[in-house]
């Protein structure tokens, strides 16, 4: 009986987990697609991030095949075997993750519901919020994505239906967007966009002083589905965007946030739906930017114990999140959208790492 | 002890980062904005602009305005002056159009560009210029005719944040003088008036669909289907036409047959091959325009003397027949008698119903306005935009050969 009570809640631990790695790359890829891929396939943005789908789930495959080798030997070696310098890595990949999604989010509130406010406002009120709720641990944010795992998407995608005019599929075509090349170029910028699924790299932190028999751990396919419906509601996102504007508007939006405010332009009004699509979409950007950022701290606590007490490892992650938004507020976001191609490289190193170590 | 002195810095620098908060910022008093509903632009001479705003004065009492054709703004004022005359404007400052109803002020400023007279009147107005609830912008047609029209439109959405739903109304009279004449003769508010005005307008049919600020920029950059705004003028009511013709909107605004106490007339369409203004439609013609688009609002249609409802939901489908390249549009309707005795039988209403939509597709192509939207279903053929834009689609339309079938049920 009790084996069966531990391993439910390991199960459900682990699911709540996954729900935060599903939302984190959803988010992720919407807010890439949006700020990189569309100014460079304009319409064909939602084309270009297809091929963040199979490296998110091969991200998720190789997470749970680490994790299982691990758990095979006993508890206390399989955290020595995470080494150093994979989780440092994996630290400063979620943060940057982090950083842009937050980003992301004060853009897009600039741009829609504070349009008057100062952009540090918008910025401080955002990484405020952030390391308020990432205060409780990683524990928090993921049971609040396993929680609305089904609300969310629900939510959006009835959402963007209201807020779209089906007199025709406005942007949709030319298919291709610019051309092949620049697809092609696009989807090599945006592949560094499933980077959040290797927070499924580290355990949850519930079960960081449980001693987990590996048959308890999920199967691949537990990991790789649920990383892959995130992956693909971020896809949908972009495809609803290209349905409400041509290529010729996509060409003139110059700002992060106008290209991602979903607005039609034969319902221009920004009625009740508009508005909840809008909070919907900071909600979904914020709670990702809330699982990266805990991710980060839970990754520099393995790297470094000393961190663990009071909290010093979120402030430092904190700090370094404050720095950078403020940096971006100062000089703008085009920095952060330039470094997003980037982030392939550290999670190919990671990816390798893992294989070899 | 370190890492407790570290903990007190971070939190520390954290709390400073915080401070940055201070409360609500950027709120807008509604006292201190200018709340425009109505924006006219004319030329004026050396390719200057003159643009005239109607905006609410939050006053009770009447106000006037000066300036209306020179570098200059109009001042609230008190007292009214309700000689209310409905005469043709000139445009030119101290004319009695400066008279304004109660709780309105008419404003204008001329400058090099939109953007500028926008900023002159910031600048020489005690209120921000707020166009959140512009509900109608009147661009005279020599204006409209030219490709600047985009780019003044652009900068009053973008710059400005004009509200998206705004009518674009064009007209052949003075556009500022177009706005002052307005008054909300029915109802209280203005904005309501001209809301209602539009939708009632629209419902039967004699204004195209999407005329509103950010569809008209959207198909104006679009190469896939043109722009269409509304078509205005003013009456004088000294020179109306009685035109003979089976229709009473078969025709243009200006010089209708009838009386009323506001001179401004909506009827018909303004059509622009991309940033341009290159034709009209009557509003028979727009009505025409709506059925093929599937925008058809009218459930009632009096047809040779008879009224018909329309039982169920029209079916419209566009195609480009592969062969030719012809513009082919298919219309179902089923109609059912109400009123009146029936004097055509359906393959005559039928055949009636394609001559003109066949006319107007005819007009909208030498027009080379694709309002139809069949750009939208030749784009589809091509693969990307170097493939779409090399095939030079404006000149397949404007040659194309046109074919309307009209399938009548009368139940």
């Amino acid at each position: 009986m009790p084996d069966t009570v531990l391993d439910a809640r390991i199960r459900a631990a682990w699911r709540a987990r996954v729900a935060a790695a599903s939302l984190a790359v959803g988010a992720q890829i919407f807010a890439t697609g949006a700020g990189v891929c569309m100014s460079i396939s304009l319409n064909a943005a939602y084309l270009s991030v297809l091929p963040c789908l199979p490296l998110a789930a091969l991200t998720a495959a190789l997470a749970r095949w680490s994790l299982a080798r691990r758990l095979a030997s006993t508890g206390r070696e399989a955290r020595g075997l995470l080494s150093r310098a994979l989780l440092i890595v994996l630290a400063l990949l979620m943060l940057a993750c982090s950083a842009l999604l937050l980003a992301a989010v004060s853009s897009l509130a600039g741009q829609s519901l504070l349009s008057e406010a100062r952009v540090s406002s918008a910025v401080t009120l955002t990484l405020a919020a952030t390391v308020l709720c990432a205060l409780s641990g990683g524990t928090g944010v993921s049971r609040l994505a396993y929680a609305l795992r089904f609300l969310l998407p629900l939510g959006l995608c009835v959402l963007s239906l209201l807020s779209m005019s089906f007199d025709s599929p406005v942007g949709l075509f030319p298919l291709l967007g610019p051309g092949a090349w620049q697809l092609g170029g696009s989807a090599l910028c945006a592949l560094g966009a499933c980077a959040p699924a290797a927070l499924l790299f580290l355990p949850p932190p519930e079960l960081e002083k449980v001693n987990s028999p590996p048959d308890s751990l999920p199967g691949a396919w537990f990991f790789v589905g649920r990383i892959l419906l995130g992956a693909l509601a971020g896809t949908l996102l972009l495809l609803v965007f290209s349905l409400c504007n041509t290529y010729e508007s996509l060409e003139t939006l110059s700002v992060w946030g106008d290209r991602m405010h979903i607005l039609c332009s034969h319902r221009p009004r920004e009625g009740l739906a508009q508005t909840m699509l809008v909070l919907i979409q900071l909600m979904c950007l914020f709670l990702g930017a809330v699982c990266t950022l805990c991710a980060a701290e839970h990754a520099c606590r393995l790297a470094f114990p000393a961190l663990r007490r009071h909290h010093t490892g979120l402030l430092l992650c904190a700090l370094a999140l404050a720095a950078a938004l403020y940096a971006l507020a100062a000089f703008g976001v085009v920095f952060v959208l330039r470094a997003a191609p980037l982030y392939l490289l550290p999670l190919l190193v990671l990816l390798l790492l893992c294989r070899w170590l | 002890m370190p890492l407790r002195f570290l903990r007190r810095a971070c939190l520390a620098v954290l709390l400073a980062c915080l401070l940055t908060l201070s409360g609500c910022v950027g709120g807008h008093d509604i006292e201190n904005c200018l709340f425009v509903l109505a924006m006219a632009i004319d030329p004026a001479p050396d390719g200057n602009l003159i643009v005239t705003v109607k905006a609410l004065s939050g006053s009770q009492g009447g106000s006037s305005s000066a300036g209306g054709g020179s570098a200059g703004t109009g001042e609230a004022s008190g007292g009214e002056d309700s000689s209310g005359t409905n005469g043709p404007g000139n445009g030119t400052a101290g004319s009695s159009l400066e008279q304004e109803e109660p709780g309105y002020i008419v404003l204008s400023a001329t400058a090099p560009s939109c953007l500028r007279a926008l900023g002159l009147l910031s600048a020489t107005t005690p209120r921000t210029v707020n166009l959140s609830q512009l509900r109608e912008i009147v661009i005279n047609r020599t204006l409209a005719e030219t490709d600047a029209t985009l780019s003044i439109l652009r900068e009053i959405h973008s710059m400005f944040r004009a509200n998206g739903d705004a009518i674009v109304v064009v007209t052949p009279d003075d556009a500022g003088d177009f706005i002052r004449q307005q008054r909300a003769i029915l109802g209280l508010r203005l904005s309501k008036y001209l809301e209602v005005l539009f939708d009632q307008y629209e419902a039967l049919d004699i204004l195209p669909p999407h005329a509103n600020l950010s569809a008209v920029i959207s198909a104006m950059e679009s190469s896939t289907i043109d722009a269409t705004a509304v078509y205005a003028a003013g009456n004088d009511f000294d020179s109306t036409l009685v035109l003979p013709g089976t229709s009473d909107t078969d025709r243009l605004p200006g010089h209708l047959p009838r009386t009323a106490p506001s001179p401004n007339e909506f009827m018909g369409t303004a059509l622009f091959d991309g940033p341009r203004m290159t034709g009209v439609l009557t509003g028979e013609e727009t009505g025409s325009l709506r059925l093929m688009m599937g925008k058809a609002k009218r459930t009632s249609v009096i047809i040779g003397g008879a009224q018909y409802k329309v039982s169920t939901r029209t079916k419209v489908s566009r195609r480009l027949n592969p062969a030719d390249g012809a513009l082919e549009v298919s219309i179902r309707m089923s109609l059912s008698l109400i009123a009146g005795e029936q004097t055509q039988n359906a393959g005559e209403i039928a055949a009636q119903i394609e001559t003109s939509a066949v006319n107007t597709l005819r007009r909208l192509q030498a027009a080379s306005c694709d309002a139809v939207g069949f750009g939208r279903l030749a784009v589809m053929s091509s693969l990307d935009i170097p493939a779409w834009e090399a095939r030079d689609w404006q000149s397949t339309y404007d040659q194309a050969d046109v074919r309307v079938t009209v399938d009548v049920r009368i139940l």
